[in-house]
């Protein structure tokens, strides 16, 4: 099967028991790729795009990004602009790592030597644990092998008119550790059975073989 | 002002340490342990201690700025041991609630804006310690929270602060009985969370009477750690740097392709990002990959050949992709 982190994601918050947020049809939908993303998710793909190439979407005042319709202004977006090393920067790197039969993918935001940077937005209040206890940046971790991983998670607040504007930056590093490449096994082991439960082996294998 | 290129270490001068356990496993004796500690005792507990330094004892929020204000109230200290730094945070959180009520949101509990407060003040003090020269150890309590079906044993530290002291904390250990054995770990496991920079295996504590520098020598190794961090990170940046501007000189497809030759044999954290560049810089070109033949094409001339090192051509085969 050919799995995303993102995906691994998912199924884990899925897993939560006390969780009531995301179904199990919302999940398959998100495996299948029949996802829709709400505005907020749109918002944080512009701010990820921009921070990559903003001379692509500038615009009097700020960055556009035309497809998604979302207008950051330099207020909001100057302060991430600032945190990036450019010339030392690549953006998107992807990997794969191959867990028993399965291949896991993943998408760095930047990688500036060996660290690792992970770029976020939220529109709720910042929490440390919903990015530490996260899969995807263990996945990262375990592919990718950067000495460390940073989170900077960017707080935004869209107000009545639409407007975007930044609360906060929060930043915070966390390392590879013993037991790391486990964790990944057994979260993908987990998945492989509610997969075969949920009959999506083949189209996950289809992927794989696409890919290969 | 000193910027520091991407491609040079930057050191950690002063790392955090948070170590976490449950009363009487010998917190405080550990933070006596550390390089000429003063030890803030918010807890009242320090009595109980082995191997007793100078203690500073703290009743509240004041007593606790003046120590970064005034540096030489702690001028002869090396390491700051705030015991325990949730108790520290209630101060704080005292404090605050008293000059600003928005702060307070009844019975006692911060509002949302007064976590922000807080978070702002005790960052602030952090940075004014570290400012001084001075080490930190942060020792807390342990509390069990629900993890999904699982227990996991956190620092015990009110709502949003638990957030800030992870975040600000380079080192977090838990400090546990395993038999009969003082483990300190900083691996974060599935029952415990931690921070491990230096990928330290579990460290089996000596008996506490023996223990007098362990904080002291694990400070030196982190510091080290942390360095190597920076300096591999410098080297890797280096190397991808050196990539970089050999890619920019591509032109034909040919360079690409027998550039995608050596990316089997560039470590994983190098190869993805060569990778990138070489995968932009066709693009930029015009050029398409050819899944099938595994070789970078220019659609307009239709050629997609490859030669060696000895200028013979190479197939798809030959391109360990």
């Amino acid at each position: 099967m050919r799995l995303s982190a993102t995906m691994l994601e998912s199924f884990r918050l899925w897993l939560d028991p006390e969780q009531e947020w995301m179904s199990e049809a919302q999940l398959l939908a998100t495996i299948r790729g029949e996802f829709h993303p709400t505005r907020e998710i749109d918002i944080g793909q512009a701010f990820g795009r921009v921070l990559e190439a903003p001379d692509r979407y500038r615009v009097d005042g700020g960055y556009h990004h035309p497809r998604l319709d979302v207008f950051l202004s330099d207020e909001t977006m100057q302060p991430a602009l600032d945190l990036i090393d450019r010339p030392h920067t690549v953006f998107e790197a992807k990997g794969v790592g191959r867990y028993g039969p399965h291949d896991v993918v993943v998408k760095a935001d930047q990688l500036v030597g060996a660290h690792l940077i992970e770029t976020k937005t939220t529109f709720s209040t910042f929490s440390f644990e919903k990015y530490a206890d996260s899969c995807q940046w263990r996945f990262m971790a375990d592919i990718l092998q950067p000495t460390y991983v940073t989170y900077q998670v960017f707080v935004l607040k869209e107000d009545k008119n639409g407007s975007i504007t930044l609360k906060s930056v929060e930043a915070f590093n966390l390392f590879p550790y013993d037991g790391l490449h486990r964790d990944c096994e057994a979260l993908v082991v987990r998945f492989e059975g509610f997969a075969r439960a949920r009959d999506l082996v083949a189209l996950l294998d289809r992927r794989q073989a696409e890919a290969a | 002002m000193r910027i520091i290129a991407g491609t040079e270490p930057i050191d950690v001068e002063h790392p955090v340490f948070l170590i976490f356990g449950q009363p009487g496993i010998g917190k405080s004796s550990l933070g006596y342990s550390a390089n000429e500690p003063a030890l803030l005792d918010a807890d009242r507990g320090a009595h109980r201690a082995a191997n007793r330094r100078d203690t500073i004892t703290v009743d509240c929020w004041a007593d606790i700025n003046e120590l970064a204000e005034r540096a030489e109230a702690i001028a002869k200290y090396h390491t700051i041991v705030p015991d325990t730094v949730g108790r520290v945070l209630d101060f704080l959180a005292l404090q605050l609630m008293e000059e600003n009520p928005k702060y307070d949101r009844g019975g006692g509990a911060l509002s949302l804006q007064g976590f922000g407060a807080l978070k702002a003040r005790f960052q602030t003090w952090l940075m004014r310690v570290r400012a001084l020269g001075k080490d930190v150890v942060l020792l807390a309590h342990q509390k069990e929270d629900k993890d999904g079906d699982s227990i996991i044993v956190r620092p015990d530290v009110t709502g949003g602060s638990y957030g800030e002291l992870m975040k600000v904390a380079d080192f977090v250990g838990y400090v546990y009985m395993r038999g009969k054995d003082r483990v300190l770990d900083f691996n974060p496991t599935d029952r415990w969370v931690g921070k491990n920079p230096a990928q330290w295996k579990p460290i089996l504590l000596p008996p506490v009477e023996k223990a007098t520098h362990v904080m002291a020598d694990l400070m030196v190794k982190g510091r080290e750690a942390l360095g190597q961090i920076s300096a591999a990170s410098a080297k890797v940046s280096q190397q991808v740097d050196d990539w970089r501007s050999q890619i920019d000189t591509f032109t034909t497809p040919n360079e690409c392709s027998q550039a995608v030759e050596d990316l089997a044999a560039l470590p994983a954290i190098v190869a993805p990002q060569v990778k990138k560049l070489l995968w932009d810089r066709s693009k930029a070109l015009g050029f398409t990959f050819d899944t099938k033949t595994k070789l970078f094409v220019d659609p307009n001339s239709g050629k997609q050949t490859k030669r060696g090192a000895n200028g013979e051509e190479l197939t798809a085969a030959d391109i360990p992709f």
